[in-house]
């Protein structure tokens, strides 16, 4: 029942029935204020009065007691008499003026303020008769009759008023008690009432704020998970008011985000086939959605591209703001610029590759001969040290021989200047030859002289022929038998010249012969100097070879120390090489496996090379 | 060293020696040579007066001239004789080389290498001096060698090519196809030119 109303009219309900218990408490509490008012205006009119009005009309009576006390002591002072007449004539009318006044308001015997007031009617008689007695000068009288009379009213009035004040004292109190029982009451009363009012309050508040607290703390909880953005919240439509309605629309609100999330997580698991309606024209939600599923699907396309290796596109990012967008197209350049850039490594490296592989194989080829030279090495090693002990065995043979040499040197020193003083005698020969073949070319050269003059003789008979077959062309027909002898003498003129050539022909070749035989003696004389020389030389060459055999002996004598020490130093490096040949074995094992790493690295970088081609750059 | 030089063959040395000497010392004529020598020569004399009588033949004598054969008439000629010594002469054509004495006689020499404008050479021992003349003039010819004396058929005398200019053209009587220029002498000695008549103030 409560539940179907409406919140507004359920807080008026339970407001309305506050007001109407506050307002009764108040009525109440009114009323009891009103009768609390009442009984303390009696009590403040009634015995308080009185009360204040015999205080004052007792010690008003007192001043005049001691009025008179001064006027009978100081009688001779004239003006301090007069003075205390006129301050007692004061203080009696103000007696009366209370007694009046307590008579009034006197809720008891109205006689007894009666008696006060005859007792101060019998006083003033007194007071008369004793002022009469100072104004006569009779000072001692009015002091007797003061002490007798005066003493004795004054006490009788005090007597009355401490009645009337005990009976007033005694009104007030039982006004007092009145009150207090009064306002016990009330308080009782109040309190109850307003208790009442607090649980009836508290009930109420209670009841309303449950009806609406609750579904408003599904709503706050489901709101809740809804800002955590847990959209499986499950909101019943209980009640018709407005947080049913708020739950209703928070139902929906659960729905579309509902549907929204599950498009969301299909774009989020890369399914932008998603068709995403929007709303309404002012789905924000829906619209922002349809655009990213658009400039993913669009980011995707250009991916596609991308990963197809077209490195050409162009991204325009949909705002400034777009960071996919922008990293988007940032990646693209960068991954064009990084694509040259590795075209150009990849280049590079193929080079650096082809060239590594080139030195590795190198490398593994000179190892492997190293390898084998170290083996040789090895072989030469063992061989040397085979050497060393022979060397050795041969240096002490050396020695011995060196000995011998030294005495072959010195016999041959001898044979060798024999051998020039013969050569000496030679020298003198070939002179002797020469000299005999110079004689030879001079006679040859006289023959030359005559051979000219012969020459002469024929040039002259064959001209002595010409003219004598002149003569008989003269001479016709008997001339004709001496043209005959003179062809005759042309002839022989014609063949003495003939052989005078030949003659000098043959001189000539003499002559050269001569002048290479001189030549060939003097080379003779010059071969037998350099023979001379050569032979001094090697005499000198022969001591020289005496003196390097003897040193060669003494050191021979050390070769074989030494040669001793070498073979110790040979097992060493015998050692040593065993050692070397180990590492150069690993070594080769490392530059098979370096080869084939590099082959790998080539390999790769031709890889690489064709990936690299994949993509279109411009 | 005294084992090598023995390898000389001084024996057979010795033997050479006194084969030359021997061939030195005995007759160096050989009868059998000079035979064939003698049969040669008549031959050659027994074939003669067939060339001579079948034609009318001019008698000259051929002499050499700067490499090419020249012929001169036997009957201008006077003799031969070498080219000894000679004076130049001042002041005289260049082709006068100069005089020389011939048994008593002066005669001028005339180099006809320049007289024809042929290229000059020196002089050397084997020039020989032609004397040629007639009734009116006599002068030596100078000439490279002389060859001998010949006969040239009349009708072996060709015209003068074009190859011949100037004074030689007019002087050249004929060629034979040998390439021999018969000279015509007579043209030659009857020159003006060869007068030389200059004073000299």
């Amino acid at each position: 029942m409560l539940s179907n109303m409406k919140i507004r009219s359920r807080l008026a309900a339970g407001f309305s029935v506050l007001v109407l218990f506050l307002i009764l408490i108040g009525g109440l509490s009114l009323k009891n204020i009103a009768a609390e008012g009442d009984l303390l205006s009696e009590f403040y009119e009634h015995p308080f009065t009185v009360t204040n009005a015999i205080h004052r009309v007792d010690s008003n009576i007192v001043r005049m007691h001691r009025d008179m006390k001064d006027v009978v002591l100081y009688a001779h002072d004239r003006t301090d008499v007069e003075n205390s007449l006129a301050d007692i004539d004061s203080c009696e009318r103000i007696v009366y003026q209370q007694l009046a006044l307590a008579r009034e308001k006197f809720l008891g015997d109205k006689a007894k303020i009666d008696q006060i007031k005859e007792s101060m009617d019998q006083w003033k008689e007194v007071r008369g008769r004793t002022i009469a007695l100072v104004r006569q000068g009779k000072v001692k009288e009015a002091v007797d009759f003061h002490k007798t009379y005066a003493r004795r009213t004054v006490t009788k009035i005090e007597a009355q008023v401490n009645e009337v004040l005990k009976f007033s004292f005694g009104k007030a109190e039982s006004f007092a008690q009145e009150s207090r029982r009064n306002q016990r009451s009330t308080f009782a009363i109040t309190a109850i009432l307003v208790a009442l009012a607090g649980i009836l309050a508290a009930l109420i508040a209670f009841v309303i704020t449950a009806s609406i607290t609750r579904p408003l703390s599904d709503a706050v909880q489901a709101a809740d998970r809804l800002s955590r953005g847990d959209v499986s919240v499950e909101i019943g439509s209980g009640s018709a008011d407005e947080l049913g309605q708020l739950l209703r629309a928070m139902g929906k609100v659960v729905q579309s985000m509902r549907g929204m999330g599950e498009t969301a997580n299909r774009i989020a698991l890369g399914d932008l086939d998603v068709d995403v309606v929007p709303l309404s024209e002012r789905d924000v939600f829906g619209t922002a959605m349809r655009n990213m599923v658009a400039s993913l699907n669009s980011l995707a396309a250009n991916a596609d591209r991308i990963a197809s290796g077209d490195l050409t596109i162009e991204v325009l990012p949909a705002s400034p703001r777009d960071r996919l967008g922008n990293s988007f197209r940032t990646m693209t350049a960068n991954l064009r610029n990084l694509t040259v850039e590795i075209a150009e490594v990849v280049n590079v490296l193929a080079g650096s590759a082809a060239e590594i592989m080139t030195t590795v194989s190198e490398l593994a080829s000179s190892s492997a001969q190293t390898a084998t030279s170290i083996s040789e090495t090895n072989a030469t090693v063992q061989e040397i040290r085979q050497t060393t002990d022979l060397t050795s065995q041969k240096s002490r043979q050396v020695y011995e021989s060196a000995h011998r040499s030294t005495q072959i040197a010195r016999t041959g020193r001898e044979s060798v200047n024999s051998a020039i003083g013969g050569m000496q005698g030679i020298d003198e020969r070939m002179g002797f030859i020469a000299e005999r073949i110079v004689n030879l070319s001079e006679q040859s050269q006289a023959i030359g002289e005559i051979i000219a003059t012969v020459a002469d003789l024929a040039e002259q008979s064959n001209l002595l022929a010409v003219n004598a077959a002149i003569e008989a062309a003269k001479a016709g027909e008997h001339g004709k038998g001496f043209a005959v002898v003179a062809q005759e003498v042309k002839n022989l003129a014609t063949q003495s010249k003939q052989a005078t050539s030949q003659v000098r022909n043959i001189i000539g070749q003499i002559q050269k012969a001569t002048t290479a035989a001189v030549l060939a003696t003097e080379q003779g004389s010059k071969a037998v100097e350099a023979g001379v020389k050569q032979s001094s030389e090697a005499g000198e060459s022969i001591r020289q070879l005496a003196a390097s055999i003897e040193e060669s002996s003494n050191a021979t004598l050390q070769i074989v120390t030494s040669t001793q020490e070498q073979a110790i130093g040979m097992d060493q490096i015998a050692i040593a090489i065993q050692s070397i040949n180990q590492a150069s074995d690993q070594n080769v094992e490392g530059s098979r496996q370096i080869e084939a790493a590099a082959r790998n690295l080539y390999e790769l970088n031709q890889k690489l090379q064709q990936l690299v081609s994949g993509y279109k750059l411009a | 060293m005294s084992r090598k030089s023995s390898n000389i063959d001084w024996a057979a040395l010795l033997k050479r020696q006194e084969a030359a000497f021997a061939a030195a010392d005995a007759p160096s004529r050989d009868p059998e040579r000079e035979k064939a020598q003698l049969e040669e020569r008549a031959r050659q004399l027994s074939r003669r007066p067939e060339g001579t009588a079948a034609a009318t033949g001019i008698e000259c004598l051929e002499f050499l001239l700067s490499g090419e054969r020249y012929a001169i008439e036997l009957p201008y000629i006077a003799a031969t004789l070498p080219l000894t010594d000679f004076t130049p002469l001042f002041c005289a054509p260049s082709f006068v080389l100069g005089i020389t004495n011939l048994r008593g006689r002066i005669i001028s020499i005339i180099d006809l290498r320049r007289f024809f404008e042929l290229p000059a050479l020196g002089l050397s021992d084997l020039n020989r001096v032609i004397v040629v003349g007639d009734d009116r003039m006599e002068f030596g010819v100078l000439a490279d060698s002389i060859v001998g004396t010949r006969t040239v058929a009349t009708g072996d005398l060709l015209p003068v090519p074009d190859t011949f200019t100037g004074p030689r053209e007019e002087f050249v009587a004929g060629v034979t196809a040998g390439r021999l220029a018969l000279l015509d002498m007579g043209r030659i000695l009857g020159d003006p030119r060869m007068v030389v008549h200059e004073e000299v103030g």
